[in-house]
C-alpha cells in the first residue's frame, strides 16, 4: 500500500509558521480532506505538495518517490510531480476551448491519441459536446468538470483540489457537493482537498486531517474526527456532532426513516434520497434532549432510549456520551444536569427533532 | 518634403521596435516575475528617459561612444567608424530612450497575466518555457501589442537624442522632426507644415488604435 508521508515546515513571520506532519493512505481511490479554518496551512500544505510552495524544511515522499527533502536538496518542481491540481477558482485558460485546454498538458502524445483521450474524459464526465466552447461560455459547475477533467487526464498519481466547491454559488454548490464524490470515484485516484466547510468534508472524503494554526490536531477516518474529536479545538473546528453510518429505508412525504445501530430515526429527506442507500446521519450534540421517567407526548419524532456512558464538563455545558444503539452526543447545562440527577449508567429518554437530523448522502 | 527623412525615420524606428522587443520582453518578464528586493533601482533604471531631458541622455551616449572612451575605441577598431553621427548611433539612442515606452506596458501586461493560469500550466508538466509561449504570451498579448505601438510612434518623433548624438548629416541622421526644425531654422514654412502635418496625423492615428484595442473596439 503506498502511502504519502508529508512533513514540512514553513515560516511566514516570527508567530506565523506552518508546521505539517502527516502520513496519507496514496494506493487506490480515497479522498482525504484537510479540514480547518481560513489561515490554518491547509492550501500551504496543499501547494507544498504540488512543488508550487516552497517549505523552508521537510520531506515530501510518495510511495518510494521523494519529491522533497531539503536535508538532501532534492525539490522536483510541479511538472515531475505527478500530480493533478484543481485550483479554487478552476484557472482554465481563457484563450483556449474546452478540448484545448482538457489536451493541453498531453503535448507529449500523437493527436490520434490526444484527441481519444479528451473524447474519454469528456464522456466520464458528462461533457459531451461542449469541445468547442470557451470557458465563459460555461456555467460553474461545467467549469469545475472541465478543469477537474484537465488536471486528471494526464494520469496523475495523485488528485490535489483546492477548495473545489468555493466558487460556485449556494444551488449549484448543494448540486456540485452530490456529484464530486460520484466523478471523484469514477477516475479512482487518491485525492487530497482542501476545505473550510465540514459538510463538503462530510460529504467528500473518507479521511480528514483537521488543521488549525499551522498545526495538524487530529488525522482520521470521518466518523472518528466527527464522533471523537481527539481535542476541544478539533470540536470546535469540526462541531461537536454525532456522525454514524446509517441505512435509508422509507422516502414519503419529504421525511425518510434511517437505520442506525438497530433504531429507526425519522428525519427529513434531500431531494436525491433513495431507499438502500448508505449515508451519514449528523445530529449535532446541542440539538438533542434528555428526559427522565416522563412518557407522556412530546413534539419531537425522535424518542430513544439511551444508556448514559460518561459526562465531561466543557465550560459551563456538560457532554454527555450516550449509547443507545449507536454512540450519540448530548450537550446540556450544568443546571440540567442537576435537575435530571444525570449519573453515569442512567437509563434516559433522547429526543431529536427531524429537522435537527441531518442526512450526508454517499454516491 | 524630404523623402529620405521620412525613410530614414521609418527605419530608426522599426529597428528601434524590433530590438526593444527582444531585450524588453524578458527584461519585462523578469520584472514582472521576481521578487528581488532591489528590483526597485532597474524600474528606476528603466524609467529614467521619462523624466531625463534627451540631450542629457544624449550628451552622456556621445561622450561614452566618443573617441575618447574605450568603449568608443572598441567600437571604431571592430566596425571601422565611429558610432555618434552614424545611422547606428542614433539606433543606440532611440532604443535607449524608448525602452519605457516598450518595458512598462510589456511588464504590466505580464503581471495582469493570473499567476494561477500559469502554476495550473506547470502542474500539467507543461515546462517553463512552453507555457510563457503557449499561456503567458497569448493572455498579454493585447498589452505586448500596446507596448509595439507606442514604442514605433514615440521612436518615429524622437528629436533631442538624436540630434546629440546623430547631428544632421542629410540621408545619414536627418530624421523628419530634424528636417522640421531645419525648415523652420530655413524660414521654409511650407516643407515643416507638410512634414509637420505627416507626424500630427500619425501620432493620432496611432493613439486611436491603441485606445481602440483598450476598449477592446478593434477584434484582436
Amino acid at each position: 500500500m503506498n502511502t504519502l508521508d508529508i512533513a514540512i515546515e514553513k515560516r511566514y513571520s516570527a508567530n506565523v509558521c506552518i508546521r505539517a506532519s502527516l502520513s496519507l493512505p496514496a494506493g487506490g481511490f480515497s479522498v482525504t480532506a484537510l479540514l480547518g479554518p481560513s489561515g490554518c496551512g491547509k492550501t500551504t500544505t496543499l501547494r507544498a505538495l504540488a512543488g508550487l510552495e516552497f517549505p523552508e524544511r521537510g520531506r515530501i515522499a510518495l510511495g518510494g518517490r521523494v519529491w522533497l527533502d531539503t536535508e538532501r536538496q532534492i525539490c522536483l518542481p510541479p511538472q515531475q510531480r505527478g500530480i493533478g491540481f484543481l485550483f479554487q477558482d478552476y484557472a482554465l485558460f481563457p484563450h483556449l476551448t474546452v478540448e484545448r485546454n482538457i489536451g493541453f498538458g498531453l503535448s507529449g502524445v500523437s493527436a490520434t491519441e490526444r484527441r481519444k483521450r479528451v473524447a474519454e474524459i469528456l464522456e466520464l464526465l458528462q461533457l459531451s459536446g461542449l469541445e468547442n466552447r470557451y470557458p465563459r461560455q460555461l456555467s460553474g459547475g461545467e467549469q469545475q468538470r472541465v478543469a477537474l477533467a484537465r488536471s486528471v487526464v494526464t494520469q496523475p498519481e495523485l488528485l490535489l483540489l483546492d477548495e473545489p466547491l468555493s466558487a460556485l454559488d449556494t444551488l449549484t454548490r448543494e448540486q456540485v457537493r452530490r456529484e464530486l464524490r460520484h466523478f471523484l470515484a469514477k477516475i479512482g485516484k487518491p485525492t487530497i482537498l482542501v476545505t473550510h466547510d465540514r459538510v463538503e468534508a462530510l460529504a467528500l472524503a473518507d479521511h480528514i486531517v483537521v488543521m488549525s494554526a499551522g498545526t495538524v490536531l487530529q488525522s482520521a477516518p470521518v466518523e472518528e474526527v466527527f464522533s471523537h474529536p481527539a481535542s476541544s479545538e478539533v470540536a470546535r473546528i469540526v462541531g461537536v456532532e454525532t456522525v454514524e453510518t446509517g441505512v435509508v429505508g422509507a422516502v414519503s412525504e419529504g421525511l425518510a426513516t434511517v437505520e442506525i445501530g438497530g433504531q429507526r430515526l425519522t428525519a427529513v429527506a434531500t431531494p436525491d434520497l433513495v431507499t438502500g442507500q448508505r449515508v451519514y446521519v449528523c445530529i449535532r450534540a446541542e440539538d438533542v434532549i434528555l428526559q427522565k421517567g416522563y412518557e407522556g407526548f412530546s413534539s419531537p419524532r425522535n424518542r430513544l432510549q439511551a444508556l448514559v456512558r460518561s459526562q465531561t464538563r466543557e465550560g459551563p455545558l456538560i457532554r454527555v456520551a450516550l449509547d443507545c444503539g449507536f454512540q450519540l452526543v448530548a450537550v446540556i447545562t450544568s443546571p440540567a444536569v442537576s435537575e435530571l440527577k444525570l449519573r453515569d449508567g442512567d437509563q434516559v429518554t433522547a429526543l431529536v427533532k427531524a429537522p435537527s437530523i441531518h442526512l450526508v448522502a454517499r454516491k | 518634403m524630404d523623402w529620405k527623412a521620412l525613410s530614414l525615420t521609418a527605419q530608426v524606428a522599426a529597428c528601434s521596435t524590433i530590438i526593444l522587443l527582444v531585450i524588453g520582453l524578458p527584461l519585462a518578464y523578469w520584472l514582472a516575475t521576481t521578487r528581488w528586493r532591489w528590483k526597485f533601482l532597474i524600474e528606476a533604471v528603466v524609467a529614467l528617459p521619462l523624466v531625463l531631458p534627451p540631450t542629457v541622455l544624449g550628451f552622456y551616449l556621445l561622450i561614452a561612444t566618443g573617441p575618447r572612451s574605450p568603449l568608443g575605441r572598441f567600437f571604431e577598431a571592430t566596425v571601422g567608424h565611429a558610432l555618434p553621427f552614424s545611422f547606428g548611433g542614433i539606433l543606440v539612442g532611440s532604443v535607449l530612450f524608448n525602452l519605457p515606452f516598450a518595458v512598462r506596458p510589456f511588464t504590466a501586461a505580464f503581471a495582469s497575466v493570473d499567476r494561477r493560469m500559469v502554476e495550473a500550466a506547470w502542474c500539467l508538466r507543461v515546462s517553463r518555457w512552453a507555457t510563457f509561449f503557449r499561456v503567458t504570451l497569448p493572455l498579454a498579448w493585447a498589452g505586448v501589442l500596446t507596448g509595439i505601438i507606442l514604442t514605433f510612434a514615440h521612436a518615429v518623433g524622437e528629436f533631442g537624442v538624436v540630434l546629440m548624438i546623430g547631428g544632421n548629416i542629410p540621408d545619414v541622421t536627418r530624421t523628419l522632426s530634424i528636417s522640421i526644425y531645419d525648415n523652420v531654422q530655413a524660414l521654409d514654412y511650407t516643407t515643416a507644415n507638410h512634414e509637420a502635418l505627416v507626424l500630427l496625423g500619425f501620432a493620432f492615428s496611432i493613439l486611436s488604435v491603441v485606445y481602440a484595442l483598450q476598449r477592446r473596439v478593434l477584434p484582436l
